[in-house]
């Protein structure tokens, strides 16, 4: 028995004396990756977030009226606390983007170098950097005062708020930069990891077309902004040469920044993710929209995918099919209104683009640019017009459409209503149909068109928002300097309106 | 289903062997050594026979026995047993004594080592194994509840479900706050749910509560159950047991009694559904958001013809997109609805009356009923003891199409190798098989529907024949078009019968051990034990269910498949040293050298279809439409070696004093920092000894201090980059919590003190203990602003304190011969705090809430306080109105408002013995707690709930419009309601007259009310367990062959006395966990009842 005593114990002791040192280890997940695989997800966050539809992560297609809502109108009365929107944005702005970026080129920074030209790693990191700029002019343009130079930084768990003037110079600074390094001689990420304009050397100008258009618009958001004047008139002046500048003729042609999604799951268009393979029936466009559109006879209203209702005649027979949108703020019925086509075959796609920028953009910030009195080539009325052909035909219509459309008193640029702003805006805003931040920023700047306060609104938010209210994670996690940039910028309001935000007051709010 | 019948045969068989001779008489009477007074209904039986009988009234008795008896049993409820030789005596008069209650108890502590209750300078309480079994859940866990000062215990209604089990409060901030279970001295498994840690079911997204794996412990086969409470007796254990342990002891086959023993024990419990945990409906209004409906937007009803059609003559038409019942006044004018539109349906364009539905939600629920039935056989020798036993439990759930099976099979042996060695062995098989566990939370849950978005005019039965007749998804709830899936909620029985999930799990336990006697003073022990299993779950959604978050990547698919394959490991090598010396006359010296090793593997791989079905009906991954998203897959392995020592100084069974030291050596651990030590210190002085009084039977106080060091969980400490389906190429990212190569262990210091006191020969007797814990240097993801670019960073930081009192007290109010009353009362009070987390953070989110609520630890508030938005109040209270349009003035969403600890637990259970039969209840209490409950949040705002329905002040329907203002005064026929509350004006207050109006959805519920409105008081009494039991005579059942019988009917959760949550359960909720204190979509709680029959052969 004193054998079996000594084997047992000889079989404890073995057993114990695995070295703890080896286990605990993570075998399924990455130590070391390509940086350029970091930043095509940082890319793909970026759209998803800035294009998508979720009532949890972007309202701003329901802040410019595009949309309203069918049952559940809470999100078109501004609430933005029982679904943590402005949360949900900055956390996946900061984390799932620029994080990811500033790690995308830490990796790249420090990667081998063997068999790479500096040059092309030099391009690659440009191009990062000038994706890190747009994402960070989105955060600045959307809540104001934000934290940066102490961002990005766990060691520093209560990142100070930056002003956010003084932020969107140092944003142009680090453009100006990134435009200087890029090489059009030299590639980029490469065809699988940018999925926007591939990795050729060819394609590299078309990234500093890019560029540009975003150094032109973040000139422009300057422009009313009296103590940058000077710095507001270099930017413009010196990106607009070189923004985008093929026009385009049909959806795929000419110049823009645009994603093109697969068909399957979890990299379809996230517009047609919530549209479509959510399988509700939550948004339909806006009466405001939808009546603009039918006044202007707009050619785009079966481009924008919108569906026809039918409406009775007087004598209550079935007649005429027609575009109705429904009432912002307010429950509206989904058969009853018009709303997206979301047909696999005629309407929204799975693999539909996304678009960050484009032609039609830059023209427009051209007119706005010679309207503001700028040094560009050509006039606003030739940039507006531009703007507005491109636009009518990247959404299906011809030319002739287009000239059609222009030559209407409401629509050419000497005839139609209003100042520069209302004539520009109104365009802008029909002209960025689907691209909901774009539209918001371009409104909030430009103040038109008018826009509706919705008739029942929840009670902190009085009219319609120019800005996301702070993330109410950051009142509990980051309470000091969250009251300190609260203060800064004249109080946590949707209401408050940030530096750049000159323009006269832009909507009505003696709605009842 | 072989296993079973062989047994059956093997017992008939043994029933057949019970023939003897008798030979001659033996008499005597029995009588109290107390008082002298004869005692009627004792039990005496010849030892190792079936031979006995019971005292008569004058307590006599008289019985033939055969030569080779040598020993008599009595025994009687309340006294001590004895055993008397016979020899060649033919009358025998037996004084029986008092039993000492506890005192002598012998409790099994931690390493299962068995130490005299009253020598231990800790808290600790048992339960009887009979106290457990009597009635028959999946977790016997639920059944402790109420019966242990200081536990936590809630029981959710899921089937199957988990159970959360916190002892003396939550002392981690982010690992698990469960018990840890140890089963005949072996830490087992208890991981809860699917993924561990806080995942999407557990602050409410789509999924199933899958349960606790401890439950799969079979309480049939449980002997008694010890609890410890605090650090110091669970030092030994090191850092599992923090949260306090639950030391099981199985059933053997006793050494004491030889001879072979069956016992066939089954049961039968139905269940019937307390009603006041489910909504009642208000029946004046049908379906609708308001009047926004027809061609004008205007009307409660949709125009359309007979058929859906929009041409010829249009009639009214139930506005079936909608989920809501703030509709139409049911007036019973025909309306046609979902019935109208198949083609199948039996209603095929035929209107149906507008009215409140005749059979509701309610109807839905089936009866459910479970059957357990136990055999098991236990024989000993003087070599050993074997006990076989084998469980079936099968249960048929609440909701249709739900069942849960459990098949157990125990094997406990010890053989005495020789003088000096001796082994036990223990091996238990458990199988579970679950079909339709309920859906919990916001999303695709069915209950989550009726008590949120609902159509009053709904029948169920309706839906249920259309499902029966089509076995298509034909739902309430058609979308616009009136084709297609549905807009937002399947038909239920579709959801029942086709997205149904299932679940198995394989479990061994088993462990081995060896004794060995070195000399009389010193033995070594050592055993190797190993818990493992395999677990598959899958889930389905059939081709024609609406869309919804599925799958790995969690996005909508309209149909999908989903298997989670899980496998478990746990292997503990335990070696000791023990000695037990005698130091002269007064001095005992007992201790303890050990080493311990544990490893413990647990690896998941969850894979999906994505994109949807391509043939529907068919469930494998090979079926999916477009290409799988990757898989997740973990597989963690950890290794913890432990070295420790104790040891126990006695002086005359009076003073105690015991001392612990335990090193730890973690592989979770970096380098530097993987050893950790902590000590206990526990003395007891047994003060009875001394003061030598009569009316006091016993005294002791005892005090300790300990501290428990605690490693840091799997993969906490390097960064690793996540792999995301490839978009063209391959996408990366850096995980959202930062980890952390510079963890140390975590401590948690807690000091304890007791006093124990019996009187008047054990009649009454209480235990008071107090303590206080501190948890710090806590190994947690403290939660960072996200513009940080993580959501969290693991560090080493924070401290919990716990504070609290338990009290038991054990009456015997009443003993007289044939009858007594035992009361036994438990109360216990946990204070809890954060007193720290990492500098310059003071909050951790410990889980977000549907409608802008979060749980959290904060400091200086409890651990677990619900935040959002709460009433403004003036100074003296009143809720702040804003007398504009009648709304709550409301803060913003940081304000705490609710605390989900109880304020204090208590339980109440009287037991009344009457010869053979007992009766017993028990009552328990929570006292405070709060609970957000979503259910109201949206379904007051749907208009489900009577409330919503009523007349308001003047007399008038609170759904008529509102006539005048606050300002001119409202008309006498004026509906809508107002807040009660105050306005204030230049700082003076003045009560709000103003009105909402309650015309449409808006006027209710959360779009009129902050979240505080609805979180609740969770507290309740219940009572909790209602028993008989009748121990049939020994002379009878011998005559059948038995040596005893039990005939029982139990009755759990018979009655909520008293709750606060409207239509819910306080104690329903997603699954155990940290993240406690939602209620949402749960099930409604059931009474259930059982009968139970034991047999001893």
């Amino acid at each position: 028995m004193r054998k079996l005593l000594i084997i047992l114990l000889v079989c404890i002791s073995v057993a114990s004396c695995e070295k703890q040192d080896t286990l605990n280890a993570n075998l399924k997940d990455f130590t070391l990756v390509p940086g350029e695989g970091v930043y095509n997800g940082a890319t793909r966050a970026l759209l998803n977030q800035l294009f998508t539809f979720n009532v949890n992560n972007n309202n701003t297609l329901l802040f410019v009226q595009h949309f309203a809502e069918t049952t559940y109108p809470d999100e078109s009365r501004y609430d933005m606390v029982t679904r943590p929107i402005p949360a949900n944005h900055m956390n996946a702005v900061y984390r799932t983007v620029l994080m990811n970026y500033k790690e995308a080129t830490r990796l790249l920074t420090e990667a081998s170098m063997v068999g790479i030209d500096p040059k092309l790693r030099q391009n690659q990191l440009a191009m990062i950097e000038v994706m890190s700029v747009y994402a960070w002019s989105n955060i600045v343009e959307t809540f104001g005062d934000m934290p940066y130079t102490e961002a990005l930084d766990y060691t520093k768990p209560n990142p100070k708020y930056d002003n956010g003037l003084v932020i969107y110079k140092d944003l142009i600074s680090r453009l100006n930069a990134a435009i200087a390094k890029l090489d059009p001689a030299f590639g980029g990420l490469g065809s699988t990891y940018d999925n926007v304009y591939g990795g050729d050397v060819p394609r590299t100008a078309k990234w500093i077309r890019f560029a540009n258009t975003l150094k032109l618009r973040m000139g422009i958001m300057l422009s009313d902004v009296a103590a940058e004047a000077a710095l507001a008139k270099t930017t413009i002046e010196t990106a607009a040469p070189l923004a985008f500048n093929v026009p385009i003729t049909s959806p795929t042609t000419g110049d823009k920044f645009a994603l093109t999604y697969l068909d399957a799951s979890p990299n379809t268009n996230p517009v047609y993710t919530e549209l479509v393979l959510s399988g509700r029936s939550d948004f339909v466009a806006t009466s405001v929209i939808v009546n603009k559109a039918n006044a202007l006879n707009d050619p785009r209203r079966a481009g924008f995918l919108w569906t026809k209702v039918q409406l009775k005649d007087i004598a209550g027979n079935d007649s005429v099919l027609v575009y109705k949108g429904g009432a912002q703020g307010m429950p509206n019925s989904y058969n009853a209104s018009t709303h997206i086509n979301i047909s696999k075959t005629t309407g929204l796609k799975a693999t539909r683009e996304v678009v960050l920028m484009d032609y039609t953009e830059a023209e427009f910030l051209l007119a706005e640019a010679a309207e503001r009195g700028y040094t560009v080539s050509g006039t606003a009325a030739s940039h507006y017009n531009n703007a507005v052909t491109s636009s009518v035909q990247y959404w299906g219509g011809s030319a002739a459409d287009a000239t059609a459309y222009l030559a209407q008193p409401a629509v050419a640029y000497t005839t139609a209503t209003g100042t520069w702003r209302e004539k520009i805006g109104t365009q802008a805003w029909l002209g960025y149909y689907f691209r909901g931040f774009t539209a918001w920023t371009s409104w909030r700047r430009l103040d038109y068109p008018r826009l509706i306060a919705s008739p029942k609104h929840v009670a902190d938010v009085n009219g319609v928002p120019v800005r996301y209210s702070y993330a109410i994670s950051e009142q509990t996690l980051n309470g000091a300097n969250y009251t300190a940039a609260a203060a800064a910028i004249g109080g946590d309001k949707a209401e408050t309106r940030l530096f750049w935000d000159k323009g006269p007051e832009n909507y009505d709010s003696s709605y009842k | 289903m072989k296993k079973i019948s062989l047994l059956l045969a093997f017992l008939g068989f043994i029933g057949l062997q019970v023939v003897f001779a008798q030979t001659r008489n033996l008499s005597g009477t029995v009588t109290s050594g107390d008082d002298g007074s004869s005692i009627p209904g004792a039990s005496v039986i010849v030892k190792g026979t079936t031979l006995g009988t019971v005292t008569d009234m004058d307590g006599k008795f008289s019985l033939k026995i055969p030569p080779t008896a040598k020993t008599l049993m009595i025994a009687f409820v309340g006294m001590a047993s004895q055993e008397i030789a016979i020899g060649n005596q033919t009358t025998i008069n037996i004084k029986m004594t008092a039993e000492r209650l506890d005192v002598d108890e012998v409790v099994v502590t931690a390493l299962g080592i068995s130490r005299e209750k009253k020598s231990l300078g800790y808290a600790s309480q048992s339960v009887k194994g009979d106290n457990i079994s009597a009635v028959k859940t999946s977790n016997f866990m639920n059944s402790l509840s109420g019966k242990v000062s200081g536990v936590q215990i809630k029981k959710n209604t899921n089937m199957g479900g988990s159970t959360n089990v916190v002892l003396r409060g939550s002392k981690s901030l982010n690992n698990s706050n469960q018990v840890l279970y140890v089963v005949d001295g072996v830490p087992i498994n208890n991981q809860i749910g699917s993924a561990g840690g806080v995942s999407p079911q557990n602050t409410g997204g789509v999924g199933y509560d899958y349960g606790n794996a401890a439950s799969d412990i079979n309480a049939d086969d449980i002997e008694s159950v010890n609890v410890l409470k605090g650090s110091a007796a669970t030092a030994l254990y090191g850092s599992r047991a923090s949260g306090g342990v639950i030391m099981i002891v199985t059933k053997k086959g006793s050494t004491g009694k030889k001879g072979m023993g069956i016992t066939v024990n089954s049961n039968y419990s139905f269940s019937t559904i307390d009603k006041s945990t489910f909504p009642t409906y208000q029946d004046k209004y049908g379906a609708g958001y308001g009047a926004y409906y027809g061609p004008d937007e205007d009307a409660f009803f949709e125009k359309r013809n007979p058929t859906g059609g929009s041409t010829g003559t249009l009639f009214d038409w139930v506005p079936m997109t909608e989920d809501a019942s703030y509709g139409g006044k049911f007036d019973g004018h025909p309306v046609y609805g979902w019935y109208s539109v198949d083609k199948e349906s039996p209603w095929y364009g035929q209107p149906k009356p507008w009215q409140a539905a005749k059979n509701g939600p309610i109807t839905f629920f089936e009866k459910p009923y479970t059957t357990t039935n136990t055999i098991s056989i236990d024989n000993a020798t003087d070599k050993g003891s074997v006990r076989l036993s084998y469980t079936n439990y099968d249960t048929k759930g609440l909701m249709p199409n739900s069942s849960l099976k459990k098949n157990n099979f125990l094997v406990n042996g010890a053989w005495s190798l020789t003088e000096r060695l001796n082994a036990t062995v223990s091996a238990n098989y458990t199988r579970q098989e679950a079909v339709g566990r309920n859906s919990t939370g916001y999303n695709d849950n069915i209950v989550s529907g009726m008590r949120q978005w609902w159509e009053t005019n709904t029948d169920i039965q309706d839906l249920k024949s259309i499902y029966d007749l089509t076995k298509r998804n034909i739902s309430w709830n058609y979308g616009p078009s009136l084709s297609g899936v549905p807009i937002y909620w399947d038909n239920p029985y579709w959801t029942r019968f086709q997205n149904y999930e299932t679940d198995s799990r394989n479990r061994f336990i088993g462990n081995m051990a060896f004794t060995y006697k070195i000399t009389n003073w010193l033995e070594a022990f050592g055993r190797v034990s190993a818990d493992s299993y395999s677990e598959i779950q899958e889930e389905r959604r059939a081709v024609g269910s609406l869309a919804t978050t599925f799958g790995v990547s969690r996005t909508n698919q309209k149909s999908g498949y989903l298997r989670r394959d899980i496998t478990f490991s746990e292997y503990n090598y335990d070696f000791m040293l023990n000695f037990n010396k005698d130091l002269g006359s007064d001095f005992n010296l007992k201790g303890i050298l050990g080493s311990t090793y544990r490893k413990t593997k647990y690896a998941t791989y969850t894979a999906s279809t994505n994109g949807g079905l391509n043939v529907p009906g068919i469930y494998s991954l090979q079926n999916s439409t477009s290409a799988l998203v990757f898989p997740i897959e973990s597989n963690s392995i950890i290794g913890v070696r432990g070295l420790y020592a104790s040891a126990s100084l006695s002086y005359k069974s009076m003073l105690y004093l015991d001392a612990t030291y335990r090193q730890d050596y973690a592989s979770t651990l970096p380098v530097a920092n993987n050893k950790y030590y902590y000590p206990s210190v526990t003395g007891a002085f047994i003060f009875s000894e001394m003061l030598k009084q009569d009316w006091l039977s016993f005294g002791k106080v005892r005090l300790n201090y300990a501290q428990v060091g605690n490693l840091a969980g799997y993969d906490q400490l390097l960064d690793k980059y996540t792999a995301g389906t490839p978009f063209n190429g391959p996408i990366y990212a850096l995980p959202s919590v930062k980890n952390n190569a510079d963890l140390k262990s975590e401590s948690t210091t807690s000091i304890e003190g007791g006093l124990e006191m019996k009187f008047l020969k054990n009649r009454v007797g209480f235990d008071i203990a107090v303590y206080k814990t501190n948890s710090k240097d806590q190994i947690m993801p403290v939660s960072l602003s996200q513009t940080t670019g993580y959501s969290a960073w693991y560090v080493n930081a924070g401290e919990i304190e716990n504070k609290g009192i338990e009290v038991s007290l054990n009456l015997v109010p009443v003993q007289l011969n044939s009858f007594r009353w035992d009361l036994n009362l438990n109360f216990s009070t946990n204070r809890n705090k954060v007193v720290s987390l990492y500098p310059g953070i003071d909050n951790l989110l410990l889980g977000s809430f549907q409608g802008g609520v979060t749980l959290n630890a904060q400091i200086g508030e409890p651990y677990g306080v619900l935040k959002g938005t709460n009433y403004t109040y003036d100074a003296n209270g009143e809720i702040i109105i804003n007398a504009a349009n009648g709304l709550p003035k409301k803060t913003n969403s940081a304000s705490v408002i609710g605390n989900v600890n109880p304020n204090w637990m208590g339980g109440i259970q009287n037991s009344f013995t009457y010869k053979n039969l007992t009766l017993s209840f028990l009552i328990d209490i929570q006292k405070g707690g709060s609970v957000y409950n979503l259910d109201m949040y949206y379904g007051m705002s749907s208009g489900l709930y009577p409330e919503t329905a009523g007349l308001n002040d003047l007399g008038n329907p609170v759904r008529d419009p509102i006539l005048g203002d606050a300002t001119a005064g409202y008309g006498a026929k004026s509906g809508g309601y107002f807040i009660p509350g105050v306005n204030v004006a230049n700082g003076v207050s003045t009560p709000n007259k103003t009105r909402i109006d309650a015309t449409t959805s808006d006027g209710w519920g959360y779009a009129v009310q902050p979240n505080k409105a609805f979180v609740y008081d969770a507290g309740y009494v219940k009572l909790r367990e209602v028993s008989i039991s009748y121990t049939l005579p020994v002379s009878l059942v011998a005559k059948v062959g038995l040596k005893g019988a039990v005939l029982s009917a139990v009755g759990s959760n018979v009655w909520i006395i008293s709750k606060h949550l409207p239509y819910a359960d306080p104690e329903s909720g997603l699954a155990a966990g940290n993240v406690q204190g939602y209620s949402i979509g749960s099930l409604p709680s059931t009474r259930d009842f059982g009968f139970n029959i034991k047999l001893n052969f």
